[in-house]
């Protein structure tokens, strides 16, 4: 009985119909793990002449200007931990640091590489951090903390710095990002609606199972075997 | 689902349907107001709680629509339509009924009277 044409097209059809589904679940399943992703506002928006406030701590933002190299410094944060912070100048005048790379050593190609003429950048917005007031002595161009203070620009800056992630055109050196201290709500989390439809094609999945099964059961009792009561009259053809 | 359903658990199983047809079907009208009010007028951020709830209660529906089906020993071209009925904006409304009807027609008369029953598949 297994072996006829319809239990044959019935066969295939439940395992097309479950690869089908599972291909869905395993969409959704990535689609549930997938990052929010938070389309950058422009810079100016949350980053003026005031400290940079803390509503706006790790908003994503854009901006475009030129890179000043002259002034552009080393943040220690240890032996082999090196930010290289390059102020943004845009178009108003008003500077932008932007924490370009992490490098491990001064020496560094990434240090050299400032992309000139204009570049448009996207980072993470970030306060400014403490500043204990406490004098460290340290070669030329290197600072131990990213302040306003450290940074010493001889032109107005914002208050705060951003953390680059992306930047057009690319620099010439490609090197390792900062990972800003303060990120945003964490988007690691699983998406609910996307999990929850994730587990659903795999139980539509396991209902063609069952389906299958039961007209297999149907078929090899004999149509009409529990027909309801009531209907008995003639044994007719189903499916 | 045992051996020989009576007209009885039929009845069960039909109220089952019948219920979760239009809880189904209210919902599914409320996902679509949510999917405007998110993506036309932006009122509100998220429908997920809607999705949610629908994907669940859908998953319910079916299931009620099959153990139906299958008490019914209806085709299965008619378990698909009755399945792809509730993914319809307002058509479960319908099919609800259509599907009450069916079950009245095969099973509401008479034992004796029961008439020679044409085959639908």
């Amino acid at each position: 009985m297994l072996m006829t044409r319809r239990w044959l097209g019935l066969t295939l059809s439940m395992l097309a119909l479950i690869l089908a589904f599972g291909a869905l679940s395993w969409w959704q399943w990535q689609r549930a793990q997938r990052a929010e992703v938070v389309a950058p506002v422009a810079a100016a928006e949350v980053l003026g002449l005031a400290p940079l406030a803390p509503t706006a701590y790790a908003t994503a933002v854009e901006l475009s200007g030129t890179f000043d190299a002259a002034h552009q410094v080393l943040v220690k944060h240890s032996d082999t931990v090196f930010w290289v912070v390059t102020p943004l100048v845009p178009a108003n005048g008003v500077a932008v640091p932007v924490a370009r790379a992490t490098v491990t050593s001064p020496d560094d190609p990434a240090v050299a590489a400032v992309t000139s003429g204009i570049v448009s950048i996207v980072g993470i917005a970030q306060p400014y951090e403490g500043d204990p007031g406490v004098a460290v002595s340290l070669p030329p161009g290197q600072v131990d903390r990213l302040t306003a203070r450290s940074l010493a620009l001889p032109y107005p800056s914002v208050g705060g710095w951003v953390a680059l992630t992306s930047q057009t055109p690319e620099a010439s050196v490609t090197a390792t990002a900062v990972v800003a201290p303060i990120s945003g709500d964490a988007p690691a989390g699983l998406r609910l609606q996307n999990a929850s439809y994730a587990v659903q094609w795999v139980l539509f999945a396991a209902f063609v199972v069952f389906f299958w099964w039961r007209l297999l059961r149907d078929d090899l009792r004999g149509a009409g075997v529990d027909r309801p009561r009531e209907a008995v009259a003639p044994v007719r053809e189903v499916y | 689902m045992a051996a020989a359903p009576t007209a009885e658990s039929v009845r069960g199983a039909l109220l089952r349907y019948r219920v979760m047809a239009f809880v189904v079907g209210t919902t599914l009208l409320l996902f679509c107001v949510a999917i405007i009010l998110k993506y036309v007028t932006r009122t509100i951020e998220s429908d997920s709680v809607v999705a949610i709830a629908h994907g669940w209660l859908f998953m319910i529906y079916v299931l009620l629509g099959l153990d139906l089906g299958f008490r019914m020993r209806w085709s299965w071209g008619r378990l698909l339509l009755m399945t792809a009925s509730g993914m319809v904006p307002f058509l479960s409304f319908y099919a609800e009924r259509k599907v009450a009807g069916w079950v009245r027609d095969e099973l509401g008369a008479p034992a004796a009277a029961a008439p020679a029953q044409p085959a639908d598949s």
